[in-house]
C-alpha cells in the first residue's frame, strides 16, 4: 500500500519538474525578444531628440547676439532725447509764472475800482439818506476784502487801511441809524423811582426837514443786525411803560393823537392824576375783561398802524410786529391770565354760564393778533383760548379753594355755640336744603333737584317706622359750625349735581378735603377747650356723631344722580364714618377719664379717715364728699340737654358708679372705726344716697319734653348703688343685724359684699368679744 | 342665742306685679303689720325670719323685690340660690293675674336650679274680685305650683302660705341639705381663704 501510494507520488512529481523545465525555457527566450524590442524603441527615440537640442542651442546663440545690438541702440537714443525735454519743460513754466502775475494784477485792479466805486456810492446814498444801498455799498466792500483774505494781498497796506476803513463807514452807518432810530421813537415817562405814570410814545417817521425813508431804515437795520436789540428795548419799555399798567389797572387809559411828525400814544389814568394806587384791589368792583381786551388790543393796533407793520426784508413776509410779538408775546399772554382772566374766573354758577361772552371776545382778540402777526403760531389756540376753554377747571379750582376756606373758617368757630338736634321738629339742615331746592328749580327750572333722605327723616317716604328709629339722630346739641359745616357740604354736593364733569369730580373731592380737613384740624384748633372742657368734648363727641350721621347716606344718595362720567364710581364716605365718630368717641373717653381722675382725686383724703383725730374729723370726711357732689352737679349741668340722653346717663352713671366704689371701698380698708366715726361715715354714705337721685332727676326745662321719662331709675344703671345701700345699713347695724342681712350668704348684704369685706367691716366695727367671732364665724356661704 | 338649732337658711323671693301687696304680705308675716298706704319698693327689701316647722326650726331670707318695671334691678344674684318663690297676684286686678305668664319666666331665666312655686291671690277681703279662686287653682295646678289665697290686711293665709312653702322645701329631698356649711364658693379669688373659714 505504502509503496503504492510512494509510487504514485514520485511519478506526480516528476511529471511536474518536467514541466516547469519547459516553462522556464519558454520564458527566458520571451525576455531576450523583448529586451530586443526595448532596445530598438529606445534608440529609435533618443537618436532624434539629440539633434533637436543640437539646433535649440544654435539658435539661442543668435538671440543673445540681436538682443546686445538692440540694448545698444536704446541706451544712446535715451542719453540724447531726454536732455531737450527737460530745457522746454523749463522754459513753460516760466512763462506761466509771468502770466500769472499779471493775471493777479488785473484782478486787484479791478476790486480796487469796485472798492473805490462803492465807496462812492457809500458817500452818494448816505448823502441821500439811502441806507439800504449805503449798507449794501459797505457790504460790497466787505465782500471785496473777504475774497482776498487769503492772499498775499491782505498782507498790504493798502488792505490793513481799507479793512479800518470799512469797520468805520460801517460804525457810521450804524451810529447814523442809531440818532435816526432815536429820533424817530421817543419814549417820555417818568423817573425810575417815580412811581407816577404818563408814559408818552411818540413815532416821529415824517420829518419834513429830514425826509427818511422808514422802511429803508427797516431794512438797513435789519441787516445790518441792529434791529433786533432796538426792537428788543422797544418792546421791554413797551411791556413795563405801556402794557403792563394798562392791564393791572382797569382805571388807566391810553389817547392817541396825531402830531406833525406822526403820531403818538399816551398811558393815563383816566382821573388824570399821575399816581398809581398801591392797593389795585380798590379798582376791581367793576371789573370787565372786555375793557383791558380792547385795551390792549388798540395799543397794539396802533403800534401797527403806526410803526410795527414794516417789513424786516424786501422780499419777505415778516414785519417789525414778529418780532415785537416774540418778544413780548409771552409776557403780555401771562399777564393777561395772571391780571384779567384769572379774576375773570366766575364764583358762582350763573357767572359760569355767562362765560361764553368772555369766550367770544378772547377768540376775537386772538384772531386779531394773528391778522397783525402779533402772535404767528398759526394752529391751535393760544395761550389766552386754552385758558378761556378750560375754565371749568379753572372755575372748579377756584371753587374748591374757597370752599376749603371757608369750611376751615367754619372749623374755626366756636364749638360752644349750639344748636338743639331735635328730631321731633324738622331738622334744619333739612329746612336748608328744602329752601335750597326751592331757590334752584325756580329760578333755574332744573328738574334734577336732590331728593336728600335727612337722616332720621327721611323714613317718612319709605314709611317704615323701623328704618326710622335706625336712622333717627337723637335729641342733643351740636355746635352751629358743625351744622353749618354740613351745611356747606350738601350745598357743595346739590352743585357738583349741577355742574360740568370735571367740576363735579372737583367739588366731590373738595368735599372729601374738608371731611379729611375735619379730622386733621379741629382736635388742634381746639385742643385745650377739648381737654379743659368738658361740655365742649361733649359736644364735640356729637358733632363728630352728627357728621357720621349725614355721610352714612349722603354717598348713597347722591350716587344715582351723578354727572354721566362719573357713574358707576363708588360715591361713598362712610370711610370717614369710623374715622370721625371715633374722633368724637376717644375725645369724649379722654374727658371722662379725666373727670374720673379728678373724682378719685377728690375722695382720696377719705382713706385716711380712721387714722385722722382732729376735731375738723367730720369736716375732713364731709368734704369730699360735697366736692364730688359738687363735680358730678357741674357735669349734669353742662351734659344734661347736650348729650343724647342715654348716653348723658350712661356717662353720668359710670362717673356716679366710680364714685361710690372709692367711697365704700375706702369704708371697707378701715381697720378700726370707732362708733362715733362710724356715724360720720353713715353720714356721708346717706348723703350720697339722698343726693346722687337729683342728679338722674329730670331738670325744669325739660319738663314739656315729650318722651323723657319723669323719674329715671338710676338704681337700674347704677351697679353700685345696692353696695351704697349695704355699708349704710353696716354702718348703723347690731352684729345680729348683719348677720340676718348675711342670712348664710342668701341675704343681699352677700350679693353686694364679699365674705371679707363683710368680716373686716364686722372686725373694725366690734369689739373683739366671743360674740363677735361668733357673728364672725356665720359670715359664710 | 339665735338658736343653734336652726336646719337652714332658706332664701325666698316674693315676686309679682306692683300694687299686689307683696310688701304687705312680707310685713304682716315678719312684723305681724299692716300700712295701708305702703310705698312702692324700689329695688329691693329685705327680711329675716325664723320659722318653726314640725320641731325643725329654719330661716328664712326672704327677699321682696319691686313690682314697677322701672324700680327692678335685674340681676342673677337675686334669683341665685333661691328655694322658694312666691308669685302674688291681686283678685281684684285681671291683669295682674295674666301677667303671671311673664313672671313665671323671668324666673325659669335666672334661676339656678329647681325652686318651690307658690301662687298667692291676695287681697281676698276685698268685694270685687275678679280671678275667681277656681282660676288661681287651675293655674297653680298647671304650673306645679302650690296654691293659696291671701289677704295681708285681715291676716287671712298669710302664716300660712309661708308654712306650707317652707314645709315643701324641707320635704323636697335634695333642695336644702347640702347648701350650708361653705359649699357654693364665688369665682372671685378672694373668697374665702382657707385659713380665715372658722375663726
Amino acid at each position: 500500500m505504502t509503496s503504492l501510494v510512494t509510487e504514485a507520488l514520485a511519478s506526480a512529481g516528476k511529471l511536474a519538474k518536467d514541466d516547469w523545465n519547459t516553462k522556464i525555457n519558454k520564458l527566458n527566450s520571451r525576455a531576450y525578444e523583448i529586451k530586443r524590442e526595448l532596445s530598438d524603441v529606445i534608440e529609435e527615440t533618443y537618436g532624434e531628440s539629440l539633434s533637436l537640442e543640437k539646433d535649440a542651442d544654435d539658435i539661442s546663440k543668435k538671440l543673445t547676439e540681436v538682443r546686445e545690438n538692440a540694448d545698444n541702440l536704446q541706451n544712446s537714443f535715451a542719453t540724447m532725447v531726454s536732455r531737450q525735454l527737460h530745457d522746454a519743460n523749463s522754459e513753460f513754466e516760466q512763462l506761466t509764472l509771468q502770466h500769472t502775475k499779471t493775471a493777479a494784477l488785473v484782478a486787484a485792479l479791478e476790486k480796487l475800482y469796485k472798492v473805490h466805486c462803492s465807496l462812492q456810492s457809500y458817500d452818494k446814498s448816505l448823502q441821500q439818506k439811502k441806507f439800504c444801498d449805503t449798507l449794501a455799498a459797505i457790504k460790497e466792500i466787505a465782500a471785496v476784502l473777504d475774497s482776498v483774505k487769503n492772499t498775499s494781498f491782505h498782507e498790504t497796506d493798502m488792505y490793513k487801511s481799507l479793512r479800518i476803513e470799512v469797520t468805520v463807514k460801517r460804525e457810521n452807518l450804524n451810529y447814523i441809524l442809531d440818532q435816526i432810530w432815536k429820533k424817530s421813537v421817543t419814549w417820555t415817562y417818568p423817573d425810575e423811582d417815580g412811581e407816577g405814570l404818563n408814559t408818552k410814545l411818540s413815532f416821529n417817521l415824517s420829518n419834513e426837514n429830514d425826509p427818511i425813508d422808514p422802511q429803508d431804515m427797516v431794512y438797513a437795520m435789519h441787516s445790518s443786525n441792529i434791529l433786533s436789540f432796538k426792537i428788543k428795548q422797544f418792546a421791554n419799555l413797551g411791556l413795563e411803560k405801556v402794557f403792563t399798567p394798562l392791564i393791572k389797572n382797569s382805571d388807566v387809559k391810553y389817547s392817541t393823537a396825531s402830531i406833525a411828525t406822526g403820531c403818538s400814544i399816551s398811558i393815563n389814568k383816566k382821573d388824570g392824576s399821575l399816581e398809581l394806587d398801591k392797593n389795585p384791589e380798590t379798582h376791581q368792583t367793576e371789573f370787565l375783561p372786555e375793557l383791558v381786551f380792547n385795551k390792549v388790543w388798540g395799543v397794539l393796533k396802533f403800534l401797527n398802524d403806526s410803526f410795527l407793520n414794516l417789513k424786516l426784508e424786501k422780499d419777505g413776509d415778516s414785519t417789525l410786529m414778529n418780532m415785537f410779538g416774540n418778544i413780548v408775546c409771552e409776557d403780555i399772554m401771562t399777564l393777561l391770565i395772571d391780571e384779567c382772566l384769572e379774576k375773570s374766573v366766575p364764583n358762582s354758577k350763573e357767572e359760569l354760564q355767562n362765560y361764553d361772552k368772555i369766550t367770544e371776545v378772547v377768540k376775537n382778540f386772538e384772531k386779531s393778533l394773528r391778522e397783525i402777526r402779533f402772535l404767528t403760531d398759526e394752529e391751535g389756540s393760544g395761550d389766552l383760548l386754552a385758558f378761556v376753554s378750560d375754565i371749568h377747571v379753572h372755575f372748579a379750582n377756584r371753587r374748591s379753594t374757597a370752599l376749603v376756606a371757608k369750611a376751615r373758617q367754619i372749623m374755626k368757630e366756636d364749638i360752644h355755640e349750639t344748636v338743639e338736634i331735635n328730631d321731633g321738629g324738622k331738622d334744619d339742615v333739612e329746612n336748608f336744603l328744602s329752601r335750597l331746592q326751592e331757590a334752584k328749580s325756580t329760578s333755574s327750572g332744573d328738574d334734577q333737584t336732590l331728593q336728600l333722605i335727612v337722616p332720621g327723616r327721611g323714613s317718612e317716604s319709605v314709611g317704615e317706622t323701623k328704618t326710622k328709629d335706625i336712622l333717627q339722630f337723637p335729641r342733643c346739641r351740636v355746635s352751629r359750625c358743625t351744622q353749618k359745616l354740613v351745611e356747606l357740604v350738601y350745598e357743595t354736593l346739590h352743585e357738583a349735581l349741577t355742574s360740568s364733569n370735571e367740576c363735579a369730580m372737583r367739588l366731590i373731592d373738595t368735599v372729601e378735603d374738608i371731611f379729611r380737613l375735619y379730622q386733621c384740624d379741629v382736635p388742634n384748633l381746639h385742643k385745650d377747650a377739648l381737654e379743659m372742657l368738658p361740655q365742649v368734648s361733649a359736644i364735640h363727641h356729637n358733632n363728630c356723631h352728627y357728621i357720621a350721621h349725614h355721610l352714612l347716606t349722603v354717598g348713597q344718595q347722591l350716587s344715582s344722580r351723578l354727572p354721566s362720567v362719573m357713574k358707576g364710581l363708588e360715591l361713598t364716605f362712610t370711610h370717614h364714618v369710623t374715622a370721625i365718630r371715633k374722633l368724637g368717641e376717644e375725645c369724649f373717653m379722654t374727658q371722662m377719664r379725666r373727670q374720673r381722675a379728678q373724682l378719685m382725686e377728690c375722695l382720696a383724703p377719705l382713706k385716711n379717715f380712721a387714722t385722722e383725730t382732729g376735731a375738723d374729723k367730720y369736716q375732713m370726711a364731709e368734704k369730699p364728699i360735697k366736692q364730688v357732689m359738687y363735680q358730678l352737679h357741674h357735669l349734669r349741668k353742662v351734659w344734661r340737654g347736650v348729650l343724647p340722653l342715654p348716653m348723658f346717663l350712661r356717662s353720668i352713671s359710670a362717673l356716679v358708679d366710680s364714685s361710690i366704689a372709692e367711697v365704700v371701698s375706702s369704708i371697707c380698708s378701715m381697720e378700726d372705726i370707732s362708733s362715733d366715726d362710724s356715724i360720720q361715715l353713715k353720714t356721708i354714705c346717706c348723703i350720697l344716697q339722698d343726693q346722687l337721685p337729683s342728679i338722674f332727676a329730670k331738670p325744669e326745662d325739660e319738663e314739656n319734653v315729650p318722651g323723657i321719662p319723669s323719674d329715671f331709675p338710676f338704681q337700674r344703671s347704677l351697679k353700685k348703688w345696692p353696695r351704697l345701700l349695704e355699708i349704710i345699713f353696716v354702718l348703723d347695724a347690731s352684729m345680729r343685724e348683719i348677720v340676718d342681712r348675711w342670712a348664710d350668704g342668701k341675704g343681699p348684704l352677700a350679693s353686694s359684699f364679699t365674705v371679707i369685706e363683710t368680716k373686716g367691716l364686722i372686725r373694725a366695727l366690734f369689739q373683739n368679744t366671743e360674740r363677735r367671732a361668733a357673728a364672725i364665724s356665720k359670715i359664710r356661704y | 342665742m339665735d338658736g343653734e338649732d336652726v336646719l337652714t337658711t332658706l332664701k325666698i323671693l316674693i315676686i309679682g306685679d306692683s300694687g299686689v301687696g307683696k310688701s304687705s304680705l312680707l310685713l304682716r308675716f315678719t312684723d305681724d303689720k299692716f300700712d295701708p298706704d305702703q310705698s312702692a319698693t324700689i329695688g329691693v327689701d329685705f327680711k329675716v325670719k325664723s320659722l318653726t316647722i314640725d320641731g325643725n326650726t329654719v330661716k328664712l331670707a326672704i327677699w321682696d323685690t319691686a313690682g314697677q318695671e322701672r324700680f327692678r334691678t335685674l340681676t342673677p344674684s337675686y334669683y341665685r340660690g333661691a328655694q322658694g318663690v312666691i308669685f302674688v297676684y291681686d283678685c281684684t286686678r285681671k291683669d295682674s293675674f295674666t301677667r303671671l305668664d311673664t313672671w313665671l319666666s323671668e324666673v325659669d331665666t335666672y334661676s339656678t336650679k329647681p325652686t318651690i312655686k307658690m301662687l298667692v291671690g291676695n287681697k281676698i277681703d276685698k268685694e270685687d274680685r275678679v280671678v275667681t279662686r277656681d282660676e288661681g287653682l287651675k293655674f297653680a295646678r298647671r304650673h306645679r305650683m302650690l296654691f293659696i289665697e291671701a289677704s295681708a290686711k285681715t291676716r287671712d293665709g298669710v302664716e300660712y302660705a309661708f308654712e306650707e312653702l317652707v314645709e315643701k322645701i324641707i320635704q323636697t329631698p335634695g333642695l336644702w341639705e347640702h347648701d350650708g356649711g361653705g359649699k357654693k364658693i364665688k369665682l372671685d379669688s378672694e373668697q374665702q381663704p382657707a385659713g380665715l373659714c372658722s375663726c
